[in-house]
């Protein structure tokens, strides 16, 4: 009896070790971390992502400080970061850097995030909120959670901006297995961060979705705006699957949170 | 200019007084939607925008099954119709229109009115999106029997008191909580929708175990999972509720609760009263441009039986264009400041 038990345990053993090695082997990472993909063979990005950093503070380094509001005191006050944007410096032309330093002095003012606008790109990439891809063939859905913002990139059309719109004109294509995304048509008056990082109509971004695992996006955004900068400057950031199993982007129309605030002159009083 | 019921009360009264105050409450909508409704209206138009848009890619596929065997929905959908929500009275009980009837109703499209006398007015008749798939239906509601939509309850009947009497007192808002929520770029057409004169435009995307339908009216995105998954918890509302989906055959049955205790749906007017509400919406793909949608609507707070609607969705071509609501709402700012200065008046008068 004993040494029947003894045999099986063994072959049992082997098995697993087997499976694991052939695993190891054929995945690198294990089953679990394999990218998913499509029917038509690309990376398949459907799902509920999220930045984890501080850039929708500050996209360059910064250090702690106190948030804008004296009663919230430490609930509410700004982290330390390091930053997201490639060599750290951005290649402001010099009256915009000292517009970007207004801007800053300016934050609650002046930031369009504090309004509920539309929040734009790369912003709503980064902003602590989830967000959803929605992936086909021929169109691809983002739909973000701040301001129920949402975008559709056009995987086959190469028309260009029609008009100026807050979340851009997005026209994309695929590069291997990295999503590769042109946007411009942009208004010149979204922001990149609550430190005052601006740009103007002539903004053209360029977003690279790589996907390094299936948790885990490579999120890289190369900025150009010949009338704010002296040259193109990139940020990069991981993106991070929201594992929650029901998790789904709420609705967080901001409009409600804002009209005091814009509108509370007119009040009857 | 049914759909705009109360507007242009307002637009008479607050708009002589303050002549800045943009001509209609949607006047926020951005020039893209602009740009929009004119390539639907005309057929120049509409071939300079093919030319420049990803309207052909877009188009609904005459294959009816996603790769992965579900009824496919994808495409660009038009819910703008000419079909009254309600049957009107002078039809009886007839269901359908006749021919003659709907020769008239063509060729009332065509025909633009001046305002009333002090009405500065609004868009003429070009600008409007009035539906492409004309139905001979008297009414979209096939349930109650009727056409109409079933009594009010008690509820019901107060809160439609309480706005006729606040519009009735001269549309002098004390502040935005007594606007609508399109006034206040909050929502519109709402869950399930009634169209209005622009942007009735679904683009419907899926990917396995979720449909996502995001309509062209203030940008809102409907994210519905199929894979069994549960209401959102209770204590959690929204202003387009919340909705899961299953596939009955070639049926999508999506349910909708949750909805925000100020929600307003046209049903007709922008009524409040749905936070106990249960849609249940049915989209099924019959041909290559049409989606047999139907809705049935049981709000117990505000009617005292449920109610059935058709609305089919029509293909249309794109693409969908950003209406950035909030972010233009001059109107806001132009209604209060007209009340304010209506409020002066009136405090001058009395004295």
């Amino acid at each position: 009896m004993r040494g029947r038990t003894g045999v099986a345990l063994c072959a049992r053993v082997a098995v697993a070790v087997a499976i694991a090695t052939a695993v190891a082997a054929g995945q690198g990472q294990g089953v679990g971390d394999r990218i998913p993909r499509t029917r038509e063979g690309k990376p398949d990005l459907t799902g509920t992502w999220q930045a984890i950093n501080t850039a929708n503070w500050d996209i360059q380094d910064h250090p702690a400080r106190r948030g804008p509001v004296l009663e919230l005191g430490a609930a509410f006050s700004v982290p330390a970061g390091a930053g997201v944007v490639e060599g750290n410096d951005i290649p402001y032309q010099p009256w915009a850097l000292k517009q970007k330093q207004e801007n800053a002095k300016n934050w609650t003012a002046l930031d369009p995030e504090v309004k509920c606008y539309l929040p734009g790109i790369p912003r709503a990439t980064y902003q602590p909120y989830p967000f959803q891809i929605v992936q086909t063939p021929t169109d691809i859905l983002m739909a973000y959670e701040f301001a129920n913002a949402s975008r559709v990139i056009y995987m086959s059309s190469r028309a260009e901006s029609p008009s100026e719109f807050w979340m851009g004109w997005s026209r994309g294509r695929w590069e291997g297995d990295t999503l590769v995304v042109d946007v411009t048509g942009f208004t010149d008056k979204t922001w990149f961060d609550r430190a005052g990082n601006f740009h103007s109509n002539e903004l053209h971004v360029v977003e690279r979705y790589t996907p390094t695992s299936r948790y885990h996006l490579s999120y890289e955004a190369t900025i150009e705006d010949p009338k704010v900068f002296t040259r193109p400057w990139k940020m990069r950031m991981p993106l991070y699957r929201r594992m929650e199993p029901r998790v789904r982007p709420l609705e967080y129309i901001c409009v409600e949170f804002v009209e005091e605030l814009m509108y509370g002159h007119l009040k009857r009083k | 200019m049914s759909q705009h019921g109360g507007r242009s009360v307002m637009t008479s009264v607050v708009g002589a007084v303050f002549l800045t105050v943009p001509i209609m409450a949607h006047g926020q909508s951005s020039t893209a939607t602009v740009e929009r409704s004119t390539s639907r209206t005309t057929a120049s138009a509409q071939a300079s925008a093919t030319k420049t848009s990803p309207a052909k890619r877009a188009a609904p596929r005459a294959t009816m099954k996603t790769p992965w065997g579900e009824p496919d929905l994808q495409g660009i959908w038009s819910y703008a119709t000419l079909t009254p929500l309600e049957r009107p009275k002078a039809v009886g009980d007839r269901e359908f229109f006749t021919d003659e009837e709907m020769q008239k109703q063509q060729a009332a499209l065509s025909v633009d009115r001046p305002p009333r006398k002090g009405d500065p007015g609004t868009y003429n008749r070009f600008w409007f999106d009035q539906g492409r798939a004309p139905s001979r239906r008297t009414s979209q509601i096939i349930d109650p029997p009727d056409g109409r939509l079933p009594a009010l309850t008690p509820r019901g009947q107060a809160i439609v008191a309480r706005r006729n009497a606040w519009r009735a007192d001269g549309y002098r808002p004390a502040d935005w909580l007594e606007l609508q929520t399109d006034d206040r770029c909050i929502m519109y057409h709402g869950v399930p929708p009634q169209p209005s004169g622009y942007n009735n435009t679904y683009q419907i995307f899926q990917a396995p175990g979720l449909v996502a339908i995001l309509d062209e009216n203030i940008h809102h995105v409907r994210l519905i999972h199929t894979d069994g998954r549960p209401h959102i918890g209770k204590n959690i509302s929204q202003w387009n509720g919340d909705s899961v989906g299953r596939w009955e055959g070639d049926t999508l049955v999506v349910q909708t609760t949750n909805y925000h205790p100020q929600t307003e749906l046209r049903f007709p007017q922008q009524l409040e009263g749905f936070e106990n509400a249960v849609a249940v919406e049915r989209f099924r793909r019959v041909d290559a441009t049409t989606i047999d949608y139907r809705f049935t609507v049981d709000a117990p707070d505000v009617f005292t039986r449920p109610f059935t609607a058709v609305l089919p969705l029509a293909a249309t071509e794109g693409p969908l264009f950003e209406y950035a609501c909030h972010e233009g709402n001059h109107s806001m700012i132009g209604i209060l400041r007209g009340a304010r200065l209506l409020d002066q008046e009136a405090a001058k008068s009395q004295k």
